[in-house]
């Protein structure tokens, strides 16, 4: 079958006919559809995948986006395929939904470099096109450049590549050419980083800071996570070479995760770490606080990265740091 | 800038996380009151939720009624349950944020209260690092403001020998007229700087509101016609559907023009129609906004019947429930003279706005809860479709505040059915609850965290205060010196028709919004 851009406009346009005229006629108390799109959203994952479509469904909520979702056909051999549909939602308390347009094309790694072409009839336009990467898989395959050169922003997750510090070193040298990408193994710390600048607002954590020489990150499982190198690279770069960054390694029967951040001088410490589930404690002398750290799916890491299109100077100084061997 | 953005934290991320406040502490005065309840802790177990407030940051309530530290956390505790909106309840926080509230039970007349406050205050900031840092609430009857800020500052909390920030936080009304405003902040500016006083308005907390301010300085196409050349004129909408809900003694001597047009809707009506700050800085903001409310046009005595209509409600059935009038309402003199309903047309006396109507209108009991601002276009000059026979509708702009928070643009469109060149009005929308999913912070929210990081920006100044009763003054003036014929109104209808007739004095009529 072939595949034409105008042929899935088509589809989407009678789509939207026919949503409207559904809801025209369906209910009295309906309000009609809704048609949001902030932004092209391409997905890129491997069939089977059905997490995706879940985070994708969530996603759309708060990004409403003409999605295109890439998908990386088991049978490397298979043609392109595609579709179009649509998702749509009612917000409580709403009388009217709120449809998001999708398309989906689907091809083997063979012919997976066809759906470039397709692309480029299909994006929204006047309006910023976002690229998730979901499947290392693709990452590796040729098309991926072709597929980041038409994004705005390109968002990754390198610890799910086989060799995670190859994927920060790629990110370190996209970044230096000027463009924009995000790295979801970062995203997972802002809560870890967001504690330790809390933290560091108080008065006498200020005046701690001035006689720190030692910070350590600790964690259960070896090898070395990226999310470890990253927080290490990111505490170096803020303190100075006069502080000795050291990630330890202690080992818990517990799920992988990084254990404690602590803070030390000569004479004192300061510490950041996990009491029970969700939550982690700050110490500081006598004094304990608590912070909630929410289980973060990946839709949420994802929003956070969507609300930065620009340049991120402290992410780009971290992969910098993070890159070097 | 603020003086948290100030401080070298090298943690610091504006970028992934929000700006920090430095660890301080809130003193509530009328901590056991409904807005503490309902509003104040909601909002700072929220920002506790989110990761907002520092570690250390603690909560003094004070009140006359007899309670321990523990007995006011557990009624924290359950209001903060009951009242947070849209956001989950974390026992296990709350047990760390709980550790941080404390209670002093007093007479705010008592300066014996303030002695302790002061222990109170000095111990916390030993034991919680919070730098001398405090904020002082007052959530009383206004009545006091004055003598709680003197108190404060006869007992030597209005400022810290160690540096620590001071800062107070007031209510509306900030006055009861021009006079008594002046005579308030004469007395608050003789304990507490200007820049460390913060007046709340929560209006202007709206993310809506605030919103206005993004849609007409952020882009382009709109501020070329923001003004009298192609603006017919500005409606301004902030009904309820509710009557006073138990505050009948209260209401029945504040009236909607005071409640509501003297604070919240000149504020919302100066966002409209201001001038670009040169910064988005909160000194600057607030130059242009008082500048505008400067420029209100004072209305004459023999003006005011012509330009403000005041009404109150009588009672009606609406649906299948019999609704009380206002002066049946429990607590309501069967006399009262209150304005349940107020409308008033406003000039702004400059460049841009001369001679463009500024109709705003509020009331108690009437048929929807809505808070809207309508920007009226003027209409083509020429009518070249449907035959000629009617002048198209003009464009029409809606800024919706609640509900339904976002943006509506109406304009012609030809119409398919029918053939021939009919046109048909089109509404072209934008939702702020479709666009942005996330959960909208409340007012009391963005206002508190401001508060804390120093920032006033959404902070009323006193002179747009006085600006603000200045343009009030001779309508209230004219209604005190006059008795109506109430109710002049039925519950669950849009006013009086005087309303309708002072549009149509000018050729307009109200849109239903």
């Amino acid at each position: 079958m072939i595949v034409r851009p105008e042929t899935l406009l088509k589809d989407l346009s009678g789509l939207w006919t026919q949503l409207g005229k559904e809801e025209t006629e369906g209910s009295e108390r309906s309000a009609g559809v809704l048609r949001a799109v902030t932004m092209t959203f391409l997905l890129g994952v491997d069939e089977g995948d059905d997490s995706a479509n879940e985070a994708l469904a969530q996603l759309m909520h708060e990004h409403p986006s003409r999605a295109i979702v890439l998908k990386l056909a088991k049978d490397s051999s298979a043609e392109i395929d595609g579709r179009a549909f649509a998702t749509c939602w009612m917000p409580f308390g709403r009388r009217q939904q709120i449809c998001c347009e999708q398309i989906e094309l689907s091809a083997g790694a063979d012919h997976f470099t066809d759906t470039l072409s397709l692309l480029r009839g299909l994006m929204a336009p006047d309006l910023p096109v976002v690229f998730w990467c979901r499947s290392a898989k693709l990452f590796a395959h040729p098309a991926f450049q072709g597929l980041a050169a038409f994004a705005d922003k390109v968002i990754i997750d390198s610890r799910s590549h086989p060799e995670p510090i190859k994927t920060v070193r790629f990110i370190d040298a996209e970044l230096k050419a000027g463009r924009l990408y995000g790295d979801l193994t970062w995203t997972r710390l802002t809560r870890w980083r967001e504690t330790v600048a809390t933290l560091f607002e108080r008065m006498d954590c200020k005046e701690f800071m001035e006689s720190m020489n030692r910070a350590e990150v600790q964690y259960t499982h070896l090898p070395e996570p990226m999310a470890v190198g990253y927080l290490s690279a990111w505490l170096r770069s803020a303190l100075g070479d006069h502080v000795a960054v050291q990630p330890i390694h202690v080992p818990e029967d517990v799920p992988w995760q990084i254990r404690e951040l602590k803070f030390v001088t000569p004479q004192a410490e300061v510490s950041i770490d996990r009491a029970e589930k969700g939550i982690v404690e700050s110490h500081v002398r006598d004094f304990t606080t608590r912070s909630v750290f929410e289980v973060l799916d990946e839709a949420r890491l994802v929003r956070e990265e969507l609300s930065i299109l620009g340049q991120d100077p402290i992410f780009a100084r971290t992969v910098e740091l993070a890159s070097i061997p | 800038m603020t003086q948290a953005q100030d401080s070298a934290n090298p943690f610091h991320d504006p970028l992934r996380f929000e700006r920090r406040i430095p660890p301080c502490s809130v003193l509530i005065f009328g901590a056991n009151g409904d807005l503490t309840m309902r509003k104040l802790l909601p909002a700072l177990y929220r920002l506790a939720y989110e990761r907002k407030l520092p570690a250390g940051f603690s909560i003094v309530g004070n009140s006359r009624t007899a309670m321990t530290h523990e007995q006011f956390r557990e009624k924290m505790r359950v209001s903060v349950e009951k009242f947070i909106e849209n956001s989950p309840f974390d026992a296990s926080l709350w047990e760390d944020f709980a550790r941080g509230i404390f209670y002093i039970a007093g007479d705010i007349s008592d300066p014996a209260c303030y002695a302790t406050m002061k222990v109170q205050l000095d111990e916390i900031e030993r034991d919680r690092g919070t730098g001398g840092n405090a904020l002082f609430y007052l959530s009383t009857q206004p009545s006091f403001y004055a003598s709680v800020v003197e108190h404060l500052g006869a007992a030597g909390l209005s400022r810290h020998e160690g540096g620590g920030w001071r800062r107070v936080v007031i209510e509306k009304p900030f006055g009861r007229d021009l006079a008594s405003a002046q005579e308030l902040n004469r007395r608050i500016t003789a304990v507490f700087s200007e820049r460390d006083i913060y007046r709340i308005d929560h209006y202007l907390g709206k993310e809506t509101v605030q919103n206005v301010l993004a849609f007409r300085f952020g882009n382009t196409i709109f501020e070329p016609l923001w003004n009298r050349r192609y603006i017919s004129h500005v409606q301004v909408t902030a009904a309820e559907s509710i009557g006073v809900e138990g505050r009948g003694a209260y209401y029945q001597e504040a009236g909607a023009l005071r409640d509501m047009i003297q604070n919240h809707l000149l504020q919302v009506m100066a966002t409209v129609t201001m001038e670009a700050p040169s910064h988005f800085d909160s000194d600057t903001v607030r130059d242009e906004r008082a500048k505008l409310l400067r420029s209100i046009r004072i209305l004459k005595e023999d003006e005011v019947d012509l330009n403000a209509v005041k009404g109150q409600y009588g009672p009606a059935r609406i649906g299948n429930e019999d609704v009380p009038g206002f002066r049946q309402e429990k607590d309501v003199k069967p006399d009262a003279q209150t304005d349940t309903f107020a409308a008033v047309t406003f000039f702004v006396d400059n460049w841009r706005w001369a001679g463009v109507p500024f109709y705003v209108r509020t009331g108690k009991r009437l048929p929807k809860r809505v808070t809207d601002i309508a920007i009226r276009f003027q209409p083509a000059p020429l009518s070249l479709f449907n035959s000629g026979a009617t002048v198209p509708a003009p464009n029409l702009l809606i800024l919706r505040i609640q509900p339904d928070e976002g943006i509506s643009l109406r304009f012609q469109s030809k119409d398919p059915a029918g053939g021939g060149m009919m046109l048909r009005p089109v509404s072209m929308d934008f939702n702020y609850g479709s666009s942005f999913g996330t959960r909208t912070p409340s007012a009391y929210e963005t206002l508190l965290l401001d508060a804390l990081g120093g920032d006033s920006t959404l902070y009323t100044r006193q002179d747009m205060v006085e600006a603000s009763w200045r343009a009030v003054e001779p309508i209230l003036n004219h209604w005190n010196n006059t008795t109506y014929n109430f109710p002049n109104y039925d519950a669950g209808t849009w006013g009086p028709k005087a309303a309708d007739e002072m549009l149509e004095r000018r050729g307009h009529v109200w849109r239903v919004p």
